[in-house]
């Protein structure tokens, strides 16, 4: 139990937001649909680590269970419009490692040209906290909030379809979270925060369904990747 | 008997009636009638019921300012909210009496009602994050709404979500930097100026998620895909009770930031971004190629007089921006019947498809140039009497101003004359069947409301003033 709590104080600093930092980038940079909502469930987990210091354990939790119900049901979306048979182009023809796709491609973008766009943001993201005086909040969540709105607003930007644009937004919404729950540790505020992400996770659930039904009847333009 | 508190009335009576016409959805007549008979008997007893003590309804006795206590946070029905959701349900009504004939997807009315009812709640909720937090939450029913029966485009519907979305974390972080401003010891005088600039911390957070949620330009893009995707009346009814929702919070962001409603340089920048909108709205509105974009750029544009009202500063300026929020609803509907009477009955609102439609779509033609003129503050329709207040107090600031909102109207005429020329073309159209007889009857009475509130525009003035005046903004 006593190894236990040590390693769980132990994440919860530094690894908790390196975690951060790689789980953005990866959900930017991932072709493939599952790495992408892997990355998402392991940023929620990671969320929840670095506040454990921050807010009560119950709070966290329910920030826990709310990540979960989230990727759980884009998830169960995603998993239906392919089980339809819906799957796209660059799943059929890429390579792949353990059933998952290693194309370069996700979006408009190429991976190079992607991985070009979170530099940029590493250097804005450098550039503004070299300035940093914000003392409410910890240097190092609101780093981490900037960095995964950052990653967040270029997928955005970058992204067409309906499950990447919700990972995307999503991200930038738990950046948020991040640095929100230690300002406002209110039990009810949480809830609906809680019960707002789920609806959001819902719509764009509903979103990519609808979007890959149309796909379908048109031969097949866009689908998740 | 303990009677009713008002809150739980006005909140379950929106999720019943969804069931209900869930329930009979394949019977339209039937799910129009539970629709219009539940907005309009709530529309009524929001107007009627006094809040200071409590009234039978039905035998029941319903306190209907009473407050609730639920989870720890106070629901109450103050005058604002009870002006607010007269307004809605009224709006509602007429909505679902048009979506009787003009099909728009068979879960229309229960889905507009669970939108209802978070609408309700935003009015009820006392706290300004919990509010935008369920406004915010209504974004995925309107989701549902905004698809219809339609596995096409989502272009529309992810763009609503997102901007609403987006909104949440920035009037989040508003709403904390003015609580912190309003803890701060008032009489410390090294803190004020730490306090004054917390504040003004909260200005750009406050007015880009404002400017999410209300679709002021840049930002209101997801108008036009809207109206080009969605069914014409969901379009309608998120560009009417929608964003007539989003200004409520708006007014009690400004209930606990009062001192921005005196600040020149905020009101510059709200009356700038609203010039813009307008010009924005009317020059896309010029160049459409259907009715249902044309439609969307001069909802957008005549969305752009609140801002610039709201920008003038002063309890009158509030008055008059409510006086043309509600004004512009009843032309917005109208175009919104016409576009889907066209829709059903050609299958296209494009105007090349469109030729030598006029003859055998009449009223819905004559509809469409109503609802667009009234859009566009034409004399003799509802927008005229605001277009035309708002542009004098404009003209007498910044006289170049109102001769680019004239040019703004006129962007919107040209819009209409080009759809009217191709509609108006000899071409036989034999494929297009007959009017609808119902729809047209109500096509008729609305754009006689169109002209009636042209006539008497101070209809809805009562009510408006007693909400700002419980706004205690000034």
């Amino acid at each position: 139990m006593h190894v236990f709590s040590n390693l769980i104080a132990f994440l919860t600093g530094t690894p908790a937001l390196i975690g951060l930092l790689v789980t953005a980038l990866i959900i930017f940079l991932a072709a493939d649909w599952r790495v992408a909502l892997a990355a998402l469930l392991v940023q929620y987990i990671l969320v929840a680590l670095a506040l454990t210091g921050h807010v009560k354990l119950e709070l966290v939790l329910v920030k826990l269970l709310t990540g979960a119900l989230v990727t759980a049901i884009l998830y169960l979306s995603a998993r239906r419009i392919r089980d339809a048979g819906s799957s796209g182009p660059t799943e059929e023809t890429g390579p792949r490692f353990f059933g998952l796709h290693l194309g370069w491609s996700a979006g408009p973008l190429g991976f190079p040209l992607r991985l070009l766009a979170a530099l940029l943001v590493v250097l804005t993201t450098v550039r503004v906290f070299g300035h940093y005086r914000l003392t409410v909040v910890p240097m190092d969540l609101a780093l981490m909030a900037f960095w995964m709105a950052g990653m967040g607003m270029l997928g955005l930007v970058l992204s067409g379809h309906p499950l990447r644009v919700a990972v995307a937004a999503l991200t930038i919404l738990a950046g948020f979270d991040l640095v929100y729950s230690t300002l406002e540790p209110s039990l009810a505020l949480v809830g609906f925060v809680s019960a707002f992400y789920l609806l959001a996770a819902l719509g764009f659930s509903y979103l990519t369904s609808v979007q890959t039904l149309a796909s379908n009847g048109a031969g097949g333009e866009e689908t998740p990747s | 008997m303990t009677p009713i508190p008002g809150p739980i009335f006005l909140l379950a009576l929106p999720l019943v009636a969804a069931l209900v016409t869930y329930l009979v959805r394949r019977w339209e007549a039937a799910a129009a009638a539970v629709s219009a008979l539940a907005t309009a008997s709530l529309a009524l007893l929001c107007i009627r019921l006094p809040l200071d003590r409590s009234a039978f309804v039905l035998g029941q006795e319903v306190a209907f300012g009473r407050p609730v206590v639920l989870a720890g946070r106070t629901l109450m029905l103050d005058p604002a909210g009870q002006s607010w959701l007269a307004f809605l349900f009224a709006l509602a009504t007429l909505s679902f009496l048009l979506a009787w004939r003009l099909r728009q997807g068979h879960l229309f009315f229960s889905i507009s009602f669970v939108i209802l009812s978070l609408y309700v709640l935003v009015a009820l909720l006392q706290t300004f994050s919990l509010a935008v937090l369920v406004l915010a939450m209504s974004a995925t029913p309107g989701v549902f709404l905004i698809q219809g029966d339609r596995p096409g485009s989502v272009q529309g519907g992810q763009r609503y979500l997102l901007v609403t979305l987006l909104a949440v974390p920035l009037l989040l972080s508003a709403a904390w930097l003015v609580g912190q401003a309003q803890l701060a010891p008032e009489n410390a005088e090294p803190a004020l100026s730490a306090v004054e600039g917390m504040a003004r911390q909260a200005l750009l957070p406050a007015a880009l998620g404002f400017g999410l949620l209300l679709a002021i330009f840049p930002f209101g893009t997801w108008m036009p895909a809207l109206a080009a995707d969605a069914p014409p009346m969901a379009s309608a009814f998120l560009f009417t009770a929608g964003q007539a929702v989003a200004v409520f919070p708006a007014l009690m962001f400004l209930h606990q930031a009062t001192w921005l409603l005196h600040d020149p340089a905020t009101l510059e920048v709200v009356q700038l971004a609203g010039l813009v909108t307008v010009i924005a709205g009317g020059l896309m509105a010029a160049v459409q190629r259907d009715f249902g974009r044309l439609f969307g750029y001069a909802a957008l544009s005549d969305l752009g007089y609140l801002l610039l009202a709201f920008g003038m500063g002063g309890s009158q300026a509030v008055i008059l921006a409510l006086l043309h929020m509600a004004n512009r609803s009843v032309p917005i509907v109208l175009m919104a019947a016409c576009v889907a009477v066209l829709r059903n009955r050609t299958g296209s609102d494009a105007f090349s498809r469109l030729r030598g439609v006029a003859r055998r779509l009449p009223i819905a033609t004559a509809g469409l140039v109503i609802g667009g003129l009234a859009l566009a503050g034409f004399p003799m329709t509802a927008g005229f009497a605001t277009h035309w207040g708002i542009s004098r107090a404009v003209a007498s600031a910044h006289w170049s101003w109102a001769l680019l909102l004239l040019a703004s109207s006129g962007g919107i005429v040209i819009g209409l004359l080009r759809g009217l020329s191709s509609m108006l073309g000899e071409e036989p159209r034999d494929d297009v069947t007959r009017q609808p007889v119902v729809a047209s009857v109500l096509i008729v009475i609305v754009a006689g409301l169109v002209i009636a509130l042209g006539l008497y525009p101070q209809l809805y003035l009562p009510p408006i003033q007693r909400a700002v005046e419980a706004f205690a903004l000034f």
